[in-house]
């Protein structure tokens, strides 16, 4: 056993040690579904975070393998916690009280595989509609119809929870500050939020059972969908999987491609969120700012990759089109030309009294609940913690490249804006760098055609522009992967939101909707 | 007082609702080229030059639409809420005079039925947000009455220190003493007191909590739609207008000023002030409803109170 492990999760319990075999999780070992609270409860006084709660079905076993996917925001160091669950009767004891965020994981783990966390807080289904029989993730699903359509998830009026005091509102699934179909049962008194309740599934398509159907090469676009934001972080997510469970190279010249273009897409997704958070606060004027800086660089990726928003441009073991000089010097024109914009992005802005007002000291996170929640990206960092994959696990040619992590001070809404400017001038750096030192050569390694990628386990992440975004697969030698499981972000951040949103006035409820940078077609998968 | 005169009033209310409407369509069209102009892009380009026409066209279509109210709306009231918001506007606008001869009607307490009119707005937005039973709706609603009582009390005060100045509550003798230095010089504190009122008594943005589109879809007038709808817009332009010739008599000199003639200088101060407010409204985000209470009672009402008693205490020495 590693001896690593026994520090994080404790001594004297049951272990069996797993082995690692370096697709991105440092730690792992197997214990009985009665030893797992012990283990998560030290886990959690050590300060470890959770990234995600998910399972995998070994039909031929008879067995429901259940992951505890553990990060740690000041090492870099991912810890497996695997447990054999019984296939006919799946009952683990619930964490939700040790990790309140995990109640969200363990719901979507629940409903898709039907394993029963006992004593959970909250044991509805998240994603999927009431009426849906059998658990879709599990191998032997057979759907037997599809529910109709139109009343898949039929409405319901809510009742406010204590007559006395107060009325329910229910924001969404059509409203403006939810940016997308997210709905939240606010409990309300007067203008005050006494309870939020989010509701998502509207826009669930089921892509990790999509995955599971296609060849790794079939599944590539569909990647761009789940976050139509950073569509290129998720073609490297899934490329990176890949690539590091088949062993495929990269060259270089395709890293630096790589960086150059997923580093505008962040800035892209950042631009168009500093226009819709101050939507949220009722400022319209820099939202068309945000947009006109962005249209550059949905020009320039549409040069290299032939598409706006859905981007399907990375290929295993490399890049899709080399990119040409024009498309280099246009890149560093844009550079200049926003790094000259965004002083008055700030002139407009973060100088404004009314936006100070509004956004400091409002939904402020800490460390220790950001860690029970799993929050990363901004929102984490907007709380003085500099955790950022390309820094903690550096993947492509991060490493090689000189750029800080900027984080906030407070955790408030300003703090999370901030690191966001910040971040866009970081990424600036960072496509100078990259654009000055890129080599010539190839741009794809030979692979083969038909991808079939060794049995094993990879778990992933890239830096998205909403935080951690971890692919782990599951192969077993096939064609097709045998589970992907896509850890994203806003998934995770939206799980506070139900705890900051209490006794708040409901303009300060959207305000920290908004500072989330949520894309709901993500979390809903 | 002199008589009244039925055709006289007819003839003006005529004037009025024609001043109106042209106004209504000036000013949007003004709003969104400003608004344009800042972010980028051009605005309305399409229908007459430079889409001047724009919001007639945008009228004409709201009249064609049908008028629904929700099934369990109060319609009696949802239908009432736009007229009362907007009808008072026509009567308001009687005793602004645009020079020292053209006014509709003169009255000796201009200012106050001006003022009282413009009360009428609020519980036009009441009843939309109460009568539609939607509960955005009447969030915003009791946004709205929450707000009139915090700055109108500061928005008196103002006023009563312009009327112990100039002795008088019409507001042709108001603008008349001003023929040499305007208020807005002697009095610079009441001067921006009262411009954030008119913010505030306008709804518009970082004041537009009543309607609040990111938090309350679009607040009292949620479920509005058509004419009713566009007559709530109707309403807010011309309230605007009313608010900014007010301040116009009270502290830019009325009609004063050289070389140009006096209607034309009127209307340039009261459009000045109007633009001053579409700049407002595309610069700043919204405050929050807490917040604008909070400075209303305790920053305006202290701020004007003193400046009331300064002035009073100054004209009595």
């Amino acid at each position: 056993m590693s001896s690593g492990f026994k520090q994080i999760v404790g001594d004297g319990l049951r272990f069996k040690p797993l082995p690692v075999d370096k697709h991105g999780i440092h730690l792992a070992a197997r214990t009985c579904a009665s030893d797992a609270r012990d283990a998560l409860r030290k886990a959690r006084s050590e300060g470890l975070f959770m990234e995600t709660v998910t399972a995998v079905d070994h039909l031929e076993d008879g067995k429901l393998e259940l992951f505890y996917l553990l990060g740690n925001y000041e090492r870099p160091e991912r810890t497996l916690l695997s447990i054999l669950l019984d296939r006919s009767n799946p009952k683990i004891p619930s964490i939700s009280d040790i990790f309140p965020g995990v109640t969200w994981h363990e719901r979507e783990t629940g409903e898709f595989f039907g394993i029963d966390f006992e004593n959970s807080l909250d044991s509805r289904r998240l994603l999927l509609p009431d009426d849906l029989e059998g658990y879709p993730l599990r191998k032997d699903f057979k759907p037997r119809k599809l529910p109709p359509v139109g009343r898949s998830k039929p409405f319901k009026y809510e009742q406010a929870s204590d007559e006395k005091s107060g009325f329910v509102l229910n924001l969404g699934p059509q409203h403006p500050a939810t940016h997308g179909v997210l709905r939240v049962i606010l409990h309300m008194d007067g203008e005050y939020v006494l309870e939020a309740d989010p509701i998502l599934g509207y826009g669930h398509r089921m892509q990790e059972k999509i995955a599971e159907n296609m060849t790794y090469t079939q599944m590539l676009p569909y990647t761009a969908r789940m976050d139509y934001l950073s569509a290129l972080h998720y073609n490297h997510a899934w490329v990176m999987a890949v690539e590091r469970l088949c062993g495929f190279e990269v060259p270089e010249r395709a890293e630096y491609i790589r960086v150059i273009t997923s580093e505008l897409n962040r800035i892209s997704s950042h631009l168009l969120w500093y226009g819709a958070f101050l939507l949220d606060l009722g400022g319209f004027t820099p939202f068309l700012h945000g947009f006109a800086d962005r249209e550059r660089i949905l020009d320039l990726l549409e040069m290299v990759t032939g598409s706006r928003l859905t981007y399907c441009y990375y290929r295993f073991g490399g890049v899709a089109n080399d990119v040409d000089d024009e498309f280099l010097k246009k890149t560093l024109e844009f550079v200049a030309h926003l790094r000259s914009r965004l002083p008055s992005y700030h002139d407009l802005v973060t100088g404004n009294v009314i936006f100070e007002k509004r956004t400091q000291g409002v939904g402020v996170i800490d460390r220790d609940t950001a860690a029970c929640y799993g929050i990363t990206g901004p929102c984490l960092r907007g709380s003085g913690v500099g955790f950022d994959i390309r820094k903690a696990f550096p993947y492509s040619i991060y490493a090689d490249l000189d750029f800080d992590i900027p984080v906030g001070e407070n955790g408030d809404c300003y703090s999370r804006y901030l690191v966001r400017m910040q971040e866009i001038e970081e990424s600036l750096k960072i496509i100078e760098q990259a654009i000055e030192n890129i080599p010539e050569g190839k741009i794809r390694s030979k692979v083969p055609k038909t991808i079939k990628a060794p049995e094993g386990i990879a778990a992933v992440s890239v830096e998205s522009s909403r935080g951690n975004l971890c692919v782990i697969l599951v192969s077993k030698g096939d064609k097709k992967p045998y589970r992907a499981k896509f850890r994203v972000p806003s998934f995770s951040n939206l799980s506070i939101f139900p705890k900051l949103a209490r006794k708040e006035l409901i303009a300060d409820t959207l305000a920290i909707l908004g500072s989330f940078d949520l894309v709901i077609p993500e979390i809903d998968r | 007082m002199k008589d009244i005169n039925l055709l006289h009033i007819v003839i003006s209310l005529l004037g009025i609702m024609g001043m109106v409407s042209l106004n209504a369509v000036l000013v949007v069209w003004l709003e969104r080229k400003t608004a344009g102009r800042m972010q980028f892009r051009h605005g309305p380009m399409e229908v007459g030059f430079h889409g001047i026409l724009q919001t007639l066209a945008d009228g004409i279509k709201l009249v064609s639409k049908q008028l629904v109210a929700p099934s369990h709306a109060d319609t009696a009231l949802f239908i009432m809420a736009p007229v009362v918001s907007l009808v008072p506007i026509f009567v308001a606008m009687m005793p602004i005079p645009f020079s020292a001869t053209i006014l509709a009607h003169e009255t000796d307490t201009g200012l106050l039925l001006v003022i009282a009119l413009g009360l009428l707005n609020t519980l036009g937005i009441l009843l939309a947000g109460w009568g539609s039973d939607n509960k955005y709706g009447l969030l915003g609603g009791t946004r709205a009455v929450g707000q009139i009582l915090a700055y109108k009390i500061p928005l008196l005060l103002t006023v009563l220190t312009i009327v112990i100045l100039a002795g008088s509550f019409s507001l042709r003798e108001i603008a008349m003493s001003q023929n040499g230095l305007w208020n807005a010089f002697m009095q610079p504190v009441a001067f921006l007191i009262y411009i954030v009122c008119i913010v505030l008594e306008t709804n518009r943005s970082p004041f537009d909590m009543a309607e609040a589109e990111s938090e309350l879809v679009a607040g009292f007038h949620t479920e509005y739609s058509g004419m009713a709808f566009s007559m709530f817009f109707l309403a807010e332009y011309s309230y605007m207008f009313v608010a900014a010739a007010l301040a116009t008599v009270m502290f830019l000199g009325g009609w004063h000023g050289p070389i140009l003639p006096a209607p034309i200088w009127f209307i340039l101060k009261v459009y000045f002030l109007l633009f001053l407010m579409i700049w407002f409204r595309w610069t700043f985000p919204r405050v929050r409803i807490d917040q604008m209470l909070m400075m209303g009672w305790k920053v305006l009402l202290p701020i004007s109170l003193i400046n009331f008693l300064i002035t009073a205490v100054v004209l009595a020495l």
